[in-house]
């Protein structure tokens, strides 16, 4: 009897403890991010996708670093990476990657690629809102005609219709503002008629 | 270092493990015997067929049970696996060395950092490479990081398994810091691919340094908030306590292995047995229960967050300088032949890789023990007697990760 | 013809009240369980997310009624409604403030619990009729459940009938307003009450039923569309019954506690009402987002060998005071 009302004060009371963590848990600040607007910030070494990096300054601003010495295609655990080649418009240089095809469904986000590469042709950006509703345009061609060609970026803009996405790695900031500022802001400018259009 | 409260367990029961006494001195004299309570009613009624899964909230995965009930009782419980397989041992034998460690994130995808370490050490071993001391640092530091982060979800998920939902999201908020810690590192957050042939991908930053020392200092309140929120609610007592026991006889018959044999009275923890890497420089226990239920099971893990804690604050403070990875490495290695097994304790027990070299770039054969595999097979063993809301908290008590499972 | 109107008029103001009363304490709800949980709940849609639960009864509208082909067709439709419709019945004799009340009714409180339990029907007609095995052990356990549970509320409010002498809601509150509130009376009683009601109107801890985590959701596993929404109004509108009648039982009604109630305007009386109503609720809803759920088996023993004995002897002490003050 003494037992019985023992164990049912003491579990009450282990019952109240409980609730007095649910309680204080109800007035503190919280931990919510609001996605959209508001974003974690990211690390340097944050992995997003493979981008390709550009000459900035010279003759040849604008044209591929990568010179398609294949290290990252064979490197590659799941050989998502295709690349041709073509000769370099620099005859200091002997060749350059005409196209540079790197399949984003399959690819496993493993950063041996990015590290394998001597030339600091490709780096990891910090885009992460790619969503897609379409599995063919993931075939993403980084390089086209030795020049900068982003699809992958262009279509998930495009079928997401999210015009305002920002461009969180400074690195990849810092190329589009040097290199490629009017031809970036066309492109989004016609990622934003678009998406208009469609809507 | 001296060792502050709050470090301490909270059960204060954690035992200590002699490393004097043989394995088998420290079974107990007579396994206790647990009466398997399968009714049968005097009526003879139908067997009531309920298909668990794969699509139901609480198989953690694609896991489906069959489970034939006597009213709300199961009388036999027969797991279905193989939804998630996806031939991980054929796809490393036909990878490079270096190659392998990415995949290894997808078995135990909540364990990634041990999961990468089993087939990098087991790499170093054919090859002969010696890895620098700050790269096992580094490996020890991520690995037991990974354990607490393991060890926070599985408590969240099993507060939501038996109803208590805010455990759940407690859980995955403290588990959001290490991340952030390993993206801090390595850039990724589920899988990681930090711990390297060779050393680790890329050394750490005063940034991380920080993060954990901010998290280090915060675990013990959580802890305590955790325990008054489940570890003492009677609710919570009543639906773990002598649920799903097993006794140590079963447990080492079916190769259970973690936490798991931990909570059935038996210390065997790689880490102290079987030291490998810099384990045996650190001061931590092992902490052991007896009872072999849910309740044990919960305990043994909830301790392991803080003893973890304790390696990693070790860890940190003795940090050696030096190089973060072997400087000179062959693109291809090539080990001569010859076969290794290497065995560590991952989060949910012992995960052990055997790879067979025959001299080229690519392993001959490569296999992998992961410890949900043999902690799942007990399952059928274990619910038998109990009701359908115990196959779900037992369920959830052997931690699986269904993707080690099936691999 | 004046009172039939009259009537239509009561049912349709009542729905009307008690619709609106769902979706806010749908919106409670989850800000609730949001904030002890350190989220921010539902904030998008509206501002403070207020819209939310009412784009979800848009969305229930919309969506498919989808009916197993081997279900029971006239149980599968017949559940839902009861499931709504009994508790909704039961606030025709709650007395809301001191003219505000639809009937008045001499059994009131023991209507109220008639209603209460006949819940337990649509439970498991839901669960019979919609062949499903999840849904079948959901019914089994809600009758189970049910049992259990209605005699210790039953028991419990007993004192207060025996201290008061009469069944009618409306003069439990005017014979409080003269003396101490009941919960001050009959301290053992109110927690009785509070934990049997959280049980009766399926609410965790105690929500086995519907079980999330074990039974897919229960009872209405096979149920979509409005037929759902159905089965979640008539929790609310459940929870709000239990709720309202406890309010009523043990914390004086409309009253104003440290008040003068004689000359104060009514509508201070009703709010007085709504916001202990939603005091109580809060409780209900803070126990839910705090403990796990109960097992089945412990559930009944807790029903029986905890609430059970308190409950009668909580009556018998009650008796004895009653009688010996009496004499
Ligand atoms: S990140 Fe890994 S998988 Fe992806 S392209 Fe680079 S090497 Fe291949
Ligand atoms: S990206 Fe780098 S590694 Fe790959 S082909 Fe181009 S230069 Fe070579």
């Amino acid at each position: 009897m003494i037992r019985y009302i023992k164990d049912l004060l003491k579990n009450s009371w282990a019952l109240l403890v409980g609730l007095a963590v649910t309680m204080r848990y109800m007035f503190r600040p919280k931990t919510t991010v609001q996605f959209p607007e508001q974003k974690k910030e990211l690390g340097d070494r944050y992995i997003g996708y493979v981008k390709m990096m550009y000459e900035t300054e010279g003759e040849h601003a604008g044209v591929t670093k990568c010179v398609a010495c294949m290290a990252c295609v064979v490197v590659c655990p799941v050989s998502c990476i295709q690349v041709t080649h073509d000769k370099h418009p620099d005859p200091t240089k002997k060749r350059i990657a005409k196209e540079f095809i790197l399949d984003y469904v399959k690819c496993e986000f493993c950063n041996l690629c990015v590290e394998a590469c001597n030339f600091d042709a490709i780096i990891m950006g910090h885009d992460y809102e790619l969503a897609l509703y379409d599995r063919s345009v993931m075939d993403m061609v980084l390089v086209k005609d030795m020049k900068y060609h982003d699809d992958l970026y262009d279509a998930s803009r495009r079928q997401t219709g999210s015009a305002n996405r920002s461009i969180t790695s400074p690195r990849e900031r810092e190329i589009i503002e040097v290199i490629n500022k009017k031809e970036h802001e066309e492109r989004i400018k016609k990622a934003a008629a678009q998406s208009e259009n469609a809507s | 270092m001296t060792m502050s409260k709050s470090d301490q367990s909270v059960h204060k029961r954690s035992v200590r493990f002699s490393p004097e006494r043989s394995l088998f001195d420290q079974l107990p004299a007579e396994t206790r015997i647990v009466s398997r309570r399968v009714r049968t009613a005097e009526l003879r009624t139908e067997e009531f067929l309920l298909n668990v899964g794969p699509q139901h909230p609480s198989t953690h995965g694609v896991l489906r049970l069959v489970v034939s009930l006597d009213g709300e009782v199961i009388t036999q419980c027969d797991p279905d696996l193989g939804y998630l397989h996806r031939t991980f041992e054929k796809i490393s034998e036909n990878r490079t060395y270096q190659q392998i460690v990415p995949f290894t994130d997808r078995m135990d995808y909540l364990g990634s950092m041990n999961a990468n370490w089993g087939v990098a050490v087991a790499v170093e071993q054919l090859a002969g490479i010696e890895v620098p001391e700050r790269a096992e640092y580094l490996r020890v530091i991520v690995a037991e990081l990974n354990r607490i982060a393991s060890h926070l979800m599985w408590m969240g998920a099993f507060g939501a398994d038996v109803g208590a939902v805010t455990a759940f999201l407690f859980g995955f908020r403290e588990r959001e810091m290490v991340l952030d810690m390993f993206e801090e590192i390595c850039g990724s957050r589920l899988t990681y691919g930090y711990i390297r042939v060779g050393g680790v991908a890329e050394d750490i930053t005063p940034r991380f340094v920080k993060l954990a020392q901010e998290f280090l200092d915060l675990l013990p309140s959580k802890l305590n908030e955790y325990h008054d929120l489940l570890t003492g609610n009677p609710i919570f007592k009543q639906r773990t306590k002598g649920v799903g026991v097993i006794t140590l006889d079963e447990a080492i018959r079916y190769g259970v292995t973690g936490p798991m044999l931990r909570s059935c009275g038996f210390p065997w923890d790689l880490r102290k047995d079987e030291p490998y890497s810099i384990y045996e420089r650190f001061d931590f226990d092992i902490p052991v229960y007896y009872d072999g239920d849910c309740f044990d099971r919960y305990r043994v893990r909830m301790d392991e967050i803080g003893e973890s804690a304790k390696i990693v604050r070790q860890a940190l403070e003795g940090l050696p300088e030096g190089d973060f990875k072997v400087k000179k490495l062959a693109r291809n290695i090539k080990p001569p032949v010859g076969d290794v097994y290497v065995r560590q304790e991952a989060p949910r027990g012992e995960y052990g890789v055997y790879m067979e070299s025959d001299g080229t770039i690519k392993p001959n054969r490569v296999k992998y023990r992961t410890p949900s595999f043999s902690n799942l097979s007990i399952l059928a063993l274990m619910t038998v007697g109990w009701k359908i809301a115990d196959l779900v908290a037992i369920l959830g008590s052997v931690d699986i990760v269904l993707g080690d499972v099936d691999r | 013809m004046n009172t039939m109107l009259s009537a239509i008029l009561g049912v349709l103001i009542l729905f009307g009240v008690i619709a609106l009363q769902g979706l806010i304490l749908v919106y409670m709800e989850r800000k609730v369980s949001a904030w002890m949980q350190s989220r921010l709940g539902p904030n998008r849609v509206g501002p403070w997310g207020l819209l939310q639960t009412a784009a979800d009864i848009v969305k229930l509208l919309l969506k498919e009624n989808i009916r197993n082909e081997r279900s029971d067709r006239v149980i599968f439709f017949l559940a839902p409604i009861l499931a709504f419709v009994a508790p909704f019945a039961a606030f025709v004799t709650v007395p809301f403030a001191a003219t505000i009340g639809f009937r008045d009714l001499d059994m009131g409180a023991f209507y109220v619990f008639a209603l209460g339990s006949s819940v337990v029907f649509a439970v498991i007609w839901a669960g019979y009729g919609s062949n499903n095995r999840y849904a079948l052990i959901g019914a089994m356990r809600s009758a189970a459940q049910m049992i259990s549970y209605e005699v210790p509320l039953v028991t419990a409010v007993l004192g207060v009938f025996l201290v008061a002498g009469t069944l009618s809601l409306r003069e439990i509150v005017q014979l409080q307003s003269q003396g101490l509130w009941y919960v001050a009376v009959q301290p053992l009683g109110f927690v009785l009450f509070l934990v049997a009601a959280t049980a009766e109107s399926n609410r965790a801890p105690f929500d086995l039923p519907e079980a999330e985590s074990e039974l897919v959701a229960g009872f209405h596993t096979e149920y979509s569309g409005m037929k759902f929404a159905f089965f979640y109004l008539g929790e609310y509108a459940e929870m709000l019954v239990s709720s309202c009648v406890l309010v009523v039982l043990f914390l004086g009604g409309w009253l104003i506690p440290f008040a003068n109630n004689a000359n104060v305007p009514t509508w201070l009386h009703l709010l007085s009402f709504v916001s202990k109503v939603y005091l109580i609720i809060f409780l209900m809803m803070w126990f839910r987002w705090t403990f796990p759920r109960l097992r089945v088996d412990h559930l009944m023993a807790f029903g029986w060998k905890v609430l059970m004995p308190l409950a009668l002897v909580n009556l018998l002490a009650t008796g004895l005071i009653v009688y010996w003050l009496k004499s």
